[in-house]
């Protein structure tokens, strides 16, 4: 069997389990899971409950709503990246920016996130000059920015804690390695290419921030966990997905024109005529 | 723009996008064991020299920070020379240095560079930021390839180089990358050099593109970059072919450029060679791959005696 007719077989057998275990939970709801039926009923209403996350105190429920979105956020960039062909900052740089700023009260977070981008860029720049190794200097990079967003929780400390909330997920490694990368880039092809690379990126972080941002897509995951074999389901037949890209449709747009043909070049028309110059 | 009617002609036109050259070609066609000797650019030269393919020589090979220190001895009696990473990509990291003033280096830009750049360029590379993976890489000194005199008008400030993408080792595609000054004489189509697409049987263009769009003439130089020959070229041919078997890559795009007093020499082989190609050549290289595919397989099937290692690497990949 090849590759693809495999990849279908384990979608399908990875999509009908996740709704086998659906729909076995809705038949073991019990209206009050608080375990008053009893004997092998009670064993199956608290086996329902156990496996849903619907009900689990708060820091604990935050974990396991990051480690369920986490997936889906990661879907999403595979998506945007193999089916639209948007190039990013690193695969998965974008799912986790997204995911840590997906509330829509986060606007502090996300202009502390652009404004330690920024000055992490001109510190870089103005480090190119010590001319330190690597690995040192990538270190250095981190302690700076570590130290700038100490800044800005201490400031933030008059006001409500809202940076404190999102920031054990502030993806600070992420944002070291995007400074360097954005500087590389900025060096090789220019700071056209290195900025639209950066709006790019944003731009993915705000789709995803979007989409796992819905509450309704929080409590459903929440409440059906094995949810992930649709999104396992979805990710391998992507794995195969031979299709163009959107952009790519765009890249070869020159190709889509049928009627020329490679041996004649338009721009060299050029008209035979075989008139006479008359001399008068 | 109708998407799905361009989807269609250009499935049509046999155009292979990105996602099916890496889920096909290079996933089924390219053992990753054989990528670290394609990337690394020294172990290529030693496999180059085994199988008798000239390359430009590597005059030392910085492997080690420790090495730095005597850089300035050993540049002393080079006046020209390329400083490239050994596992890196797409031209990146690439310094060409074309002569002296003083103990300063001048590049092929005009610009002169100190020492010390040098050496914070070669640390970078060493330290990986050039490399594939970033992983900890050699810093190459290598020789300086000349310009061929038939390419005279056709570059600006740089070395043109001929990329033959090949698939089950027949060539599929050809072209003649072009510096440009938007490129800054790199030959390399990503950052606007000039791709002409090349006919197989003939070495002349036919077709060239810049930015993924036409274009008929050099726009620095104006002179016109088709109907142009390449030098030597059943030569290089033959050397891409050569190269394609010795590395056993399925689909692979082999660079070759040809020096004004040594002819073709081998650059590189690259494992995931990228799809601009197409575009210089205003062919599809999903078309040429079928076709080298029937042709390969009425020679088999014609074949009486069945030899035990031929193409039977392909054939559950063909399946």
């Amino acid at each position: 069997m090849s590759r693809t007719a495999w990849s279908w077989t384990i979608a399908f057998v990875l999509a009908s389990s996740a709704l086998a275990v659906s729909m076995l939970r809705t038949l073991t709801q019990q209206p009050d899971p608080s375990g008053t039926s009893q004997g092998a009923e009670s064993i199956r209403a608290r086996l329902s409950t156990a496996t849903s996350f619907a009900h689990l105190p708060a820091p604990d429920r935050d974990i396991a709503e990051f480690l369920l979105l986490l997936p889906i956020a990661a879907a999403l960039v595979c998506i945007l990246r193999n089916v639209i062909g948007l190039h990013t900052y690193g695969t998965f740089a974008p799912a986790l920016i997204g995911l840590a700023f997906r509330d829509v009260g986060s606007w502090p977070s996300l202009l502390v996130f652009l404004a330690v981008l920024f000055t992490g860029w001109l510190g870089r720049r103005r480090l190119e000059r010590l001319h330190l190794l690597q690995a040192p200097r990538s270190a250095l990079m981190l302690t700076v920015v570590c130290a700038m967003v100490l800044l800005f929780v201490a400031l933030a400390q008059q006001r409500a804690g809202s940076i404190g909330r999102c920031l054990h997920l502030f993806p600070l490694v992420i944002l070291v390695s995007m400074i360097e990368r954005f500087w590389t880039l900025d060096e090789e092809d220019g700071p056209w290419e290195s900025f639209r690379t950066l709006l790019v990126t944003l731009l993915t972080a705000a789709c995803v921030a979007g989409v796992t941002g819905r509450s309704w897509l929080v409590r459903h995951m929440l409440a059906h966990p094995e949810s992930l074999g649709f999104v396992m389901a979805g990710l391998v037949l992507l794995g195969r997905y031979t299709g163009y890209r959107l952009m790519e449709l765009y890249r070869f747009r020159s190709l889509v024109v049928e009627d020329r043909a490679p041996e004649e070049p338009v721009s060299v028309t050029v008209v035979r005529t075989t008139a006479p110059v008359r001399r008068f | 723009m109708n998407w799905f009617a361009a989807a269609t002609t250009l499935a049509k036109r046999g155009i292979l996008g990105i996602n099916r050259r890496n889920a096909t070609c290079i996933l089924d066609y390219n053992p990753r064991a054989l990528f670290p000797l394609v990337d690394d650019k020294r172990r290529m030269h030693d496999l180059c020299r085994r199988i008798g393919v000239p390359t430009p020589p590597v005059l030392a090979a910085l492997q080690a920070h420790g090495d730095l220190r005597n850089l300035g001895t050993l540049l002393a009696e080079c006046n020209d020379f390329v400083l490239k990473p050994n596992r890196g990509a797409a031209g990146r990291g690439v310094l060409v240095i074309v002569g002296r003033d003083g103990d300063r280096f001048v590049r092929s830009s005009g610009k002169s560079v100190a020492l010390e750049e040098i050496r914070q360029l070669a640390s970078d590379t060493i330290s990986g930021l050039y490399s594939i993976g970033g992983q900890p890489d050699s810093a190459l000194i290598q020789y300086r390839v000349r310009l061929h005199p038939a390419f005279d008008r056709l570059v600006y400030q740089g070395i043109p180089d001929v990329r033959v993408v090949l698939y089950r080792y027949e060539p599929a595609l050809a072209m003649l990358r072009l510096p440009t000054r938007t490129s800054v004489g790199r030959a390399n189509l990503h950052q606007g050099g000039i791709g002409a697409g090349i006919d197989l049987d003939s070495g002349m263009t036919f077709h060239a593109v810049q930015r993924d769009r036409f274009v008929a003439v050099h726009p620095d130089t104006g002179a016109t970059v088709l109907q142009r020959r390449v030098p030597n070229w059943p030569e290089a041919l033959v050397m891409a072919k050569t190269v394609a078997r010795a590395v056993g890559l399925g689909f692979v795009g082999v660079d070759i450029v040809i020096d004004a007093d040594h002819g073709p020499m081998l650059l590189e082989a690259n494992a995931r060679p990228g799809l601009a190609i197409q575009l210089a050549n205003a062919c599809g290289l999903q078309s040429r791959m079928t076709r080298i595919d029937e042709r390969l397989d009425n020679e088999r099937a014609m074949k009486r005696v069945d030899h035990p290692n031929a193409s039977h690497r392909f054939a559950s990949a063909c399946s």
